[in-house]
């Protein structure tokens, strides 16, 4: 079980401000209507969720965040494995807040029948999103910190899907019924499994290999 | 080494040096805000529609200008603003993430000045924005159908709306110093305006005129006499908010003495939005009086044999309009009743988009009302165009109402659906006159449930069609043009009459008719 002794260190190595910054503005947002007495129709209340979902989602962009990453590598543990547990755990994280975000709409009073099988899966393409985001930023950062860009840069994606001229738009009502529903959660599906394997390509692809030469330094900018 | 530790204090203290050193930051500030990848990603996802419908060919060719100005403005709040909130964030605490903090402690240029600089390396980038909602709207007023002149106040909104978020931004980094904080801010800022929204089609108006950016509530076109739009007042107090928040960045990072002018610029700004409130009766008035008789600010031009109406500034549309009624006219022999004529109106005083509870009864009287104020005019039976127009959806609502006036001899006033030989009549005349029209009669088909439905907002007017009556026509639309309208000019007199079935359409023109579906599930038909 070697791969386990790797779990408690990287466990504590992750940046938590962002992640759990992020999550409890969702749940504030999720929580709205309860708090505020607010009735909503059920078309509101799920577009309430997916911004919900999106807010908690921004904080995962920070989830391969490592300052450390220039002194790692030199370890002789592949860099995918801390990034599996990184995403595991991100990945928990959400889930458990997805399910306190659905429950903290539900205690609002008025209707509350959602298709939660459908938001679930905008849920997870958009946390996807966050995480190959975050992946593909860390990839190219000088020094292990690709969440400042990669948090907004999957914000603005988000918005391009949402804006994106397809028929039916890829943002239906929640109240939207029959075959309509099905197709866009379809595509919503297909677009989680191409962030995954995005994902997994970003993390686990070699890296070029670097000649560092004399003098050479990390770039002393960044965004 | 006297000399050495004197020196700076001896910069700093020179009249205008930190003037000059900020001015000099800014310079450097800007150009790194220009040619971040936020911000050019930003102005890609805010141009990227326009290029779309470039591409697809898919753009209005009929643009109202005052509306494209308002339109522009959702995407440069999310897009433009959004962006230039974070950038601006990030920018602000560069020090911090790279835990710099310490060392900019000794630079001698004080934090205000330092945080005075990030707000105007907002400037130029605000610039280009205006630039680029200028040239878009240049180049939608160089369209030839293009309607009236935009609002320079909403079209100045983007850019004091990307000046606004990024001053919000530079704040932010003064009150949590952390990455995450801009992208979670501007989801939390997007609730706002959905909560606003929402709020705004039951709720407080003041909502709407809260926010930074007024949304449409209306969704349609009105003559620019009769618009109520505070935008003047409302740039004003975007500017407002916009010096306050600033205000309160510099104040947060260690000025003095700023409590005099954040005052001043809070009375400002709330003098300002309370100044959008104020109502103008006469307005009121005049928007009841040319709802009901557009007259007043109507234009009336002649084509051929039909005469169009049109408000003054949307006179560019006639000759669009007249291809679609020409392309009605052809397909059919004869038309029933007055000469045609083409009246724009608007439900000016209507609800627009925030509501509309269907009342039959006064349904009916509202238009009866028009039409009445038709015939006083001397336009007995006008056919109603609304302010939309410009997509097939649109030809083919307009092409409803000609081939309803043209089968019928009267004007649409019914709110019930349009049945038997009469209603595939209809639906062959939009499918027939032009291939705008049919692409707009086959998207109607698809959003069917249960009848085809042309509507315009701003009329709140409908013509329905069941979709068994329907079918016929549609089968009918699919044979070689020349041989179905022969079939439909030898039995004209009989398709038009309404107590012709619509089975009877189907014998006569040899399409089949689906069956009647159970008792409970027909729809209930005129007459």
């Amino acid at each position: 079980m070697r791969g386990l002794t790797l779990v408690p260190p990287t466990l504590r190595a992750m940046r938590l401000g962002p992640v759990a910054g992020a999550a409890a503005a969702g749940l504030l947002i999720a929580a709205g209507p309860a708090l505020s007495g607010a009735r909503l129709e059920a078309g509101d209340l799920g577009d309430l969720l997916r911004l919900a979902a999106l807010c908690a989602a921004t904080g995962l962009a920070f989830a391969f965040d490592d300052p450390a990453r220039p002194t790692l590598v030199a370890v002789p543990v592949p860099a995918w494995r801390a990034a599996a547990v990184r995403a595991a755990a991100a990945l928990v994280a959400f889930a458990a807040w997805w399910a306190a975000a659905v429950a903290a709409v539900y205690a609002a009073p008025g209707p509350a029948g959602l298709p939660l099988a459908g938001l679930s899966v905008e849920a997870a393409a958009v946390a996807a999103l966050s995480l190959a985001a975050a992946a593909v930023a860390v990839r190219f950062a000088a020094r292990g910190i690709g969440g400042p860009l990669a948090a907004p840069a999957a914000l603005a994606v988000a918005l391009a899907v949402v804006l994106a001229p397809l028929r039916p738009p890829m943002r239906v009502p929640a109240d939207t019924a029959g075959p309509t529903w099905a197709v866009v959660h379809h595509r919503w599906a297909a677009l989680l499994a191409v962030l995954v394997v995005t994902t997994v390509v970003a993390v686990t692809a070699p890296r070029a290999r670097r000649r560092y030469r004399l003098g050479e330094r990390g770039r002393p900018g960044g965004p | 080494m006297a000399d050495l530790l004197t020196a700076p204090v001896n910069i700093a203290g020179r009249a205008g040096g930190n003037r000059r050193a900020a001015l000099a930051l800014a310079r450097v500030e800007a150009a790194r805000f220009l040619r971040h990848p936020l911000s050019v990603a930003a102005l890609l996802l805010f141009v990227s529609p326009w290029v779309y419908d470039l591409v697809t060919g898919t753009g209005n060719r009929f643009p109202v200008l005052a509306d494209a100005a308002v339109d522009l403005q959702v995407l440069g709040l999310f897009a433009l603003g959004g962006g230039a909130m974070v950038t601006a964030h990030l920018a602000a605490l560069r020090a911090h993430r790279h835990n710099a903090d310490e060392l900019f402690d000794t630079l001698v240029l004080p934090p205000p000045w330092r945080t005075l600089a990030s707000l105007l390396a907002l400037l130029p980038y605000a610039g280009v924005v205006a630039v680029l909602v200028a040239a878009r709207l240049v180049a939608l007023a160089l369209r030839p159908g293009a309607v009236g002149v935009p609002d320079l106040a909403d079209a100045a909104v983007v850019p004091a709306v990307v000046a606004l978020f990024g001053a919000v931004g530079v704040l932010l980094a003064r009150l949590w110093r952390s990455a995450v904080a801009a992208p979670v801010a501007l989801v939390v800022f997007a609730v706002v305006m959905f909560a606003g929204l929402v709020a705004g089609v039951e709720g407080p108006a003041w909502w709407r005129q809260a926010l930074p950016i007024m949304i449409d509530d209306r969704g349609f076109a009105l003559p620019a006499g009769l618009v109520d739009r505070p935008s003047g007042r409302h740039l004003v107090y975007l500017g407002g908010i916009l010096v306050v928040v600033a205000l309160a960045a510099i104040a947060r990072s260690g000025a003095r003495r700023l409590v005099v002018p954040l005052l001043a610029a809070v009375a400002l700004t709330a003098a300002a939005g309370a100044a959008q409130f104020r109502g103008d009766p006469a307005l009121q008035r005049l928007r009841a009086d040319v709802a009901r008789d557009p007259a007043p600010l109507s234009t009336c031009r002649t084509l051929g044999d039909v005469r169009y109406c049109a408000f003054d500034e949307f006179t560019p549309w006639i000759a669009s309009w007249d291809e679609v009624v020409r392309g009605v006219l052809r397909a059919a022999p004869a038309v029933t009743g007055p000469p045609l004529v083409v009246r724009q109106r608007v439900w000016a005083d209507g609800p627009g988009r925030a509501g509309f509870s269907a009342d039959p009864g006064s349904e009916v009287d509202r238009v009866e009302g028009w039409r009445r104020a038709d015939a006083d005019a001397g336009f007995p039976e006008a056919v109603m165009a609304g302010t939309a127009w410009g997509s097939d959806v649109d030809a083919a609502t307009l092409a409803a109402a000609v081939a309803y006036r043209v089968v019928t001899g009267v004007s649409r006033s019914r709110v019930d659906l349009t049945c038997g030989a009469q209603g595939a009549l209809l639906i062959w005349l939009v499918g027939h006159a032009t291939p705008g029209t049919a692409a707009g009669l086959r998207r109607a088909d698809e959003d069917s449930s249960g009848a085809i439905v042309f509507s315009d907002f701003s009329l709140l007017t409908t013509i329905a069609v069941p979709d068994r009556v329907a079918a016929p026509a549609l089968a009918l639309l699919t044979r070689p043009a020349a041989e179905a309208e022969a079939l439909v000019w030898a039995h004209w007199a009989e398709l038009a009459d309404p107590a012709t079935s619509v089975e009877r359409f189907g014998a006569l023109l040899g399409v089949p008719v689906p069956p009647l579906p159970p008792v409970e599930e027909r729809p209930v038909c005129a007459g």
